[in-house]
């Protein structure tokens, strides 16, 4: 069982560099009561950061309402150090921050080639093409199904379509929600292993949310464990996966233990 | 029976009028949601415009291209300030379809006070005939089929090869990726109203040119068979709206010739009902949905 100890309350947040992502005491909800109340992270530029927690916990609410798909009732978000708490989304995908939410993740009535076009919507008309190609180079199997309608690839090419849209504008930081769900092993580690390192030593940083965290946390720097809404652990990746009380209760499984304690 | 063919050429006129309003009235749906019934009289008020154009001495050419200039401005302006504020405030989608119905009679009985409950007609001048094998056209109907190939085939190109025509289909498919995406939804909304009420103004000039009368419910009449075309194709299937019309264009025009005048629009609905029976989401549906042309 978790001690109440774990509790890190919103004002004993990490004092590190949060050039890349910097939220402070955000509430939001979607018009009742809030679901994340009083969370504060923080990102620095090439970092990884993950966002763990069970079923509920308010994760895909804490994304959405720092990509400005839901309103924060309070609290700030600044992106590369501007403000950008409830602008609307297209703005916060201008000032380089790329989304990817777990359901819904591209335009399934598009072709791939189609998606990264759109993907590509900001950049000037001719660097759309090479920009494309980019992406295809890290993702090569992009170029073999360009033709293709994304509602008739399978989810792991259907991720690999939605974060190819996303690297299009050569995000500064990198938003996934939950993009291991429903992805074969193979394709998960590959993820974990080698592009999500490949993207924080370009300086990306990337705020990665995962139900099961613990490979996640590999590669990464630092993890929150949000509970209810709230940051319940704010600890260096290291530190929450050599800790097995944590790990039990919210890495590896079953969330029953929780549900139990709610 | 041996009238068959030669309505058959009626029938594709009256397809080349509806193509334009299915697409236009299918477009909006896709872009906002919204099923707007005061379609017709918005193809209504333009075809007056055209009307007061002619009456100015414009040709009737450059009086639908002043309507559907006209439809363009009034559909988006319509969109920006009356619809999405209802939309900002939770309306749902039946409370739209309401608000869409008082619009519609708004504009039927505005255009009724203005240009009198007394059907006016345009002037038209070369009525030699063309003979296309069994089929007879006059000049203005080849016009309004030429003018409904370039709508097919420009709503094609714009989807398909425009930057802004597949921003239209992002918005389409998925408003928040798109703004996620750095779309600007709202003046990409406004862009597909623009083109919608382009196509719907080029329409009701059309349907007065093929009635050869405007009349201040010309559009009301005209809804039904849009809205027949639209759910015939898949409501919000560009493609299915195409086909649509034409189906229902066809279908109405050899009705009237095999069982009678009378009879035409209810055949016509019969076989939509039928089509609808076996596949509820419209023809194309399936199909479209996978070749993506939303």
């Amino acid at each position: 069982m978790m001690p109440a100890s774990e509790h890190v309350p919103a004002s004993a947040a990490p004092a590190r560099a949060a050039d890349c992502l910097q939220v402070r005491d955000l509430t939001a909800g979607y018009g009742g009561p809030p679901v994340v109340r009083g969370i504060s992270l923080g990102l620095g530029q090439g970092q990884v950061a993950v966002i763990a927690g069970p079923n509920g916990a308010g994760k895909s609410t804490l994304v959405k309402s720092i990509v400005g798909h839901l309103r924060c009732a309070s609290g700030s978000v600044t992106a590369g150090g501007r403000d950008i708490t409830n602008h609307p989304p297209e703005k916060i995908a201008r000032g380089g921050v790329g989304y990817v939410p777990q359901n819904e993740d591209a335009f399934g009535t598009m072709t791939v080639l189609e998606n990264l076009e759109i993907g590509g919507y900001l950049l000037k008309k001719r660097a759309v093409g090479p920009r494309i190609a980019e992406v295809m180079e890290v993702f090569p199997a992009l170029g073999r199904m360009r033709k293709r309608h994304v509602s008739r690839l399978s989810g792991g090419e259907r991720k690999m379509v939605a974060i190819g849209r996303v690297l299009m504008l050569r995000p500064r930081l990198l938003i996934l929600d939950e993009p291991t769900a429903g992805l074969a092993v193979a394709l998960t580690t590959e993820l974990f292993e080698r592009y999500i390192p490949a993207l924080s030593a370009t300086g990306v940083g990337v705020l990665l949310v995962e139900q099961k965290a613990t490979e996640a946390l590999r590669v990464a720097d630092w993890g929150y464990i949000l509970v209810s809404g709230q940051v319940h652990v704010s600890e260096p990746a290291s530190t929450i996966l050599s800790r097995p009380d944590i790990g039990e209760v919210f890495l590896g499984g079953s969330s029953s233990v929780l549900a139990g304690e709610d | 029976m041996n009238l068959v063919l030669p309505s058959l050429g009626f029938g594709i006129i009256t397809a080349s009028t509806l193509l334009p309003a299915a697409v236009g009235f299918t477009l909006q749906f896709s872009a906002t949601g919204v099923l707007n019934i005061a379609f017709g009289a918005q193809m209504t008020f333009a075809a007056f415009i055209a009307y007061v154009c002619t009456q100015a001495g414009l040709s009737i050419w450059l009086a639908m291209a002043a309507a559907a200039v006209c439809g363009a401005l009034a559909s988006a302006l319509l969109n920006r300030f009356l619809l999405t504020p209802f939309a900002r405030r939770g309306t749902t989608f039946f409370g739209m379809v309401v608000v869409t119905i008082a619009l519609a009679l708004l504009v039927e009985y505005a255009v009724e006070l203005i240009w009198g409950p007394l059907p006016v007609s345009y002037p038209l001048t070369a009525p030699g005939l063309v003979h296309v094998g069994p089929m007879s056209f006059t000049h203005s109907q080849l016009v309004v089929l030429a003018i409904g190939v370039v709508f097919a085939i420009g709503t094609h190109a714009l989807l398909r090869y425009t930057r802004a025509g597949k921003a239209i289909r992002a918005v389409a498919d998925n408003r928040d990726l798109a703004r996620s995406s750095g779309i600007s939804a709202q003046r990409i909304t406004d862009l597909a109203w623009l083109v919608s009420g382009l196509m719907g103004g080029a329409a009701g000039v059309m349907l007065g040119i093929s009635l050869s009368s405007v009349s201040y419910t010309m559009g009301d009449t005209f809804l039904l068979e849009i809205v027949a075309a639209a759910v015939l194709g898949g409501v919000g299937q560009v493609y299915g709206a195409m086909l649509g019309a034409l189906v229902i264009g066809v279908l109405l025009q050899e009705s009237a010739i095999v069982l009678g005048g009378a009879y035409a629009p209810i055949s016509a609905f019969a076989v939509l009902i039928l089509v609808l029976l076996i596949r509820p989401t419209g023809i194309l549906a399936g199909a479209a949905k996978a070749k993506g042309v939303s």
